[in-house]
């Protein structure tokens, strides 16, 4: 057993079942406008800027942001901060293209609507098992590190944290649909934000840069280094990562959908600049670790453990408040997202395409409250570390990156250069994941996409009707 | 049953009990990862079988432990270490009562600079790619 305890159980149960009774009373609150499918899915697609923003802030400060980027930093040192903080280009580059989607599809539900409609069935097929896989994965390493953090934070056993984490999300998820959980993002990353900067001066008042860079060059010399190997190489795979699973995933589609017209560039753009700083704040914790003397018994729990050390009792409510918060924010997107996919791509396209909204936004409940148990069932045995568990994802994502953005601005590209590149990308990347290392995955994956779908654009160039997506059908 | 021969049967289970906490005492910590292990990131986790009582570890740059510098004590029964550059790193544990585990050995040889400023590059020029993509087809978009 290792010593990394900070509030008794019972502080924490009480801060879990006011947090949870919070969440869930803000997320009924605000989502009872939700009527029909479109208000379930995608807010009655008038969401606007404050709230836009806020939502995308809130829901890419995952527990991976807060808990993984101190870890980039003690593994990889300023390169490993810096690699973190790339995730924050996916949102600038998310912005102009969240403005075409918009514009192409103005009565759009779904990514898979545009894969479907722009490379035909094969693809969107593909496409499908590829994001339903990410996303599963990625909502199954949320709610695992949930469970993982609660217990390390507060003794709370993992079972019952990882449990409470995800029937909170689900709960006002299928209550409020995307009402709710925009809702309940902006609060979240209210806290998220103020709780980071808090921490972040808290530490500099503990110890002092020189200390800092005197501990690291005596024990950790290679953390400074600029010529630091592995960390060099995980700059743009790290980056291609970030771009990809925001650039495919129905998280961030859905959001387009449901921002006001003209409000996405912006809001995308200011989500951006708000995110950019956290990793960094966040690994610079880290970093600190050594001159502080706190032992580090896993690499994903060095930012709860410096910031409990630093701020005692304090500092360990804060973490605790700021990591369900970001657990909450991230769990409840990927449910809505995931379940809108779900009801839209495979129940109407596949199953019932005569389905009225009314029935849809039942099914909608009902496939969310299925992806939550389904997920309870797979976190309920620990398996993998935070990192080894999300970046298994990386390489499919990656070979996503190229299909759409060419789809979206190349009237040329076309769906054979958009399947081989997306299943291509996929296996050699994976192959690249077991072979090497997560470290060049996404980084592979996306390089054979990418030769994929140019050699087919360039060998085959389709002509094709951008009115298609517009029209829908 | 004599007096005498109760004695002799108390004797013994004493001196059994006394022993077997002995044998319990004198047991060296051991690491559970193998004797040797590699590394490319200059980083590891090294973990060890709980002990009664704390543990310390130390590490070392040679075989025989000349210099030792204690990276930890406590209870813990894993330590991250990360930041290393190229070279053999030496580790044991050391119990309260002084007894020693099997050393650990940590090898770390990084990628070469060669290969990683290569991917490196590859990763530049397919992002710059993407942004090119991204930002022409901006400008393009209403032709």
């Amino acid at each position: 057993m290792n010593d990394v305890v900070f509030l008794s159980p019972w502080l924490g149960w009480v801060l879990m079942t006011g947090l949870s009774g919070l969440w869930i009373g803000l997320g009924i609150y605000w989502g009872r406008k939700s009527k029909s499918f479109e208000d379930h899915a995608l807010a009655g697609r008038n969401i606007g800027l404050a709230l836009g923003s806020a939502t995308a802030v809130a829901t890419w400060v995952t527990s991976n942001t807060t808990m993984l980027a101190p870890q980039f930093a003690l593994q990889m040192g300023i390169w490993g901060m810096l690699a973190y903080s790339t995730a924050s280009i996916g949102l600038f580059l998310f912005a102009p293209m969240s403005a075409r989607i918009r514009a192409l599809m103005p009565d759009g539900y779904t990514s898979g609507d545009f894969m479907r409609l722009r490379y035909g069935q094969t693809a969107w097929k593909i496409f499908l098992v590829l994001t339903l896989f990410y996303s599963l994965t990625w909502l199954v390493s949320m709610a695992m590190a949930g469970g993982i953090l609660l217990n390390a934070l507060s003794g709370i056993r993992y079972e019952y944290g990882m449990t409470v984490i995800l029937a909170v999300c689900v709960i006002y998820t299928m209550r409020g649909g995307l009402y709710a959980v925009i809702g309940t993002d902006f609060i979240q990353s209210l806290i998220i934000l103020i709780g980071v900067v808090v921490v972040g001066f808290a530490v500099l008042q503990q110890v002092e840069m020189e200390t800092i860079y005197a501990n690291l060059t005596a024990e950790k010399p290679a953390l400074l280094d600029v010529m630091f190997p592995a960390a060099i190489i995980a700059v743009f795979n790290n980056l291609l990562f970030g771009l990809g699973e925001i650039f495919h995933n129905n998280v961030w589609w859905s959001r387009a959908f449901a921002f006001r017209q003209g409000v996405g560039r912006k809001a995308y753009t200011i989500a951006g600049l708000i995110w950019l700083p956290i990793p960094i704040a966040a690994g610079f914790v880290a970093l600190a670790s050594g001159a502080l003397g706190v032992p580090v018994p896993s690499p994903d729990m060095v930012g709860p453990l410096v910031i409990a050390s630093v701020l005692g009792e304090i500092g360990a409510v804060a973490i605790f408040v700021i990591v369900f918060s970001s657990l909450a924010s991230s769990i409840d997107s990927l449910l809505a997202a995931t379940a809108d996919l779900i009801t839209e791509d495979i129940y109407r396209r596949m199953w019932r395409p005569g389905a009225t909204p009314g029935q849809l936004k039942k099914v909608a409940q009902m496939v969310t409250l299925a992806l939550g148990l389904g997920t309870w069932l797979v976190c309920l045995p620990r398996i993998g570390t935070l990192a080894t568990v999300l970046f298994f994802a990386g390489p499919l994502v990656g070979s996503m990156i190229w299909p759409i953005i060419t789809g979206l601005y190349w009237k040329r590209a076309n769906s054979q250069g958009a399947i081989s590149g997306m299943v291509l990308g996929s296996i050699v990347g994976l192959v690249v994941y077991f072979q090497i290392g997560w470290y060049v995955a996404s980084l592979v994956g996306t390089v054979v996409s990418m030769v994929c779908v140019i050699f087919f654009t360039v060998i085959q160039p389709a002509n094709y009707s951008w009115q298609t997506l517009r029209q829908g059908e | 049953m004599t007096r005498k021969t109760i004695r002799v049967l108390l004797l013994a289970a004493v001196v059994v009990v006394v022993n077997s906490w002995a044998g319990a005492a004198i047991a060296a910590p051991r690491f559970i990862t193998e004797a040797t292990i590699t590394s490319n990131t200059g980083y590891a986790q090294l973990t060890w079988e709980p002990e009664n009582g704390p543990v310390e570890l130390q590490q070392a740059l040679d075989q025989e432990f000349s210099n030792p510098q204690t990276i930890y004590q406590g209870n813990n029964t894993s330590l991250f270490i990360s930041g290393l550059r190229n070279g053999a790193y030496f580790y044991r544990l050391q119990a309260t009562d002084g007894t020693l585990s099997p050393p650990l050995t940590l090898e770390v040889q990084h990628y070469p600079l060669g290969q990683a400023w290569m991917l490196f590059a590859l990763g530049a020029g397919v992002f710059a790619g993407i942004v090119f993509v991204i930002l022409n087809g901006e400008q393009h978009q209403h032709e």
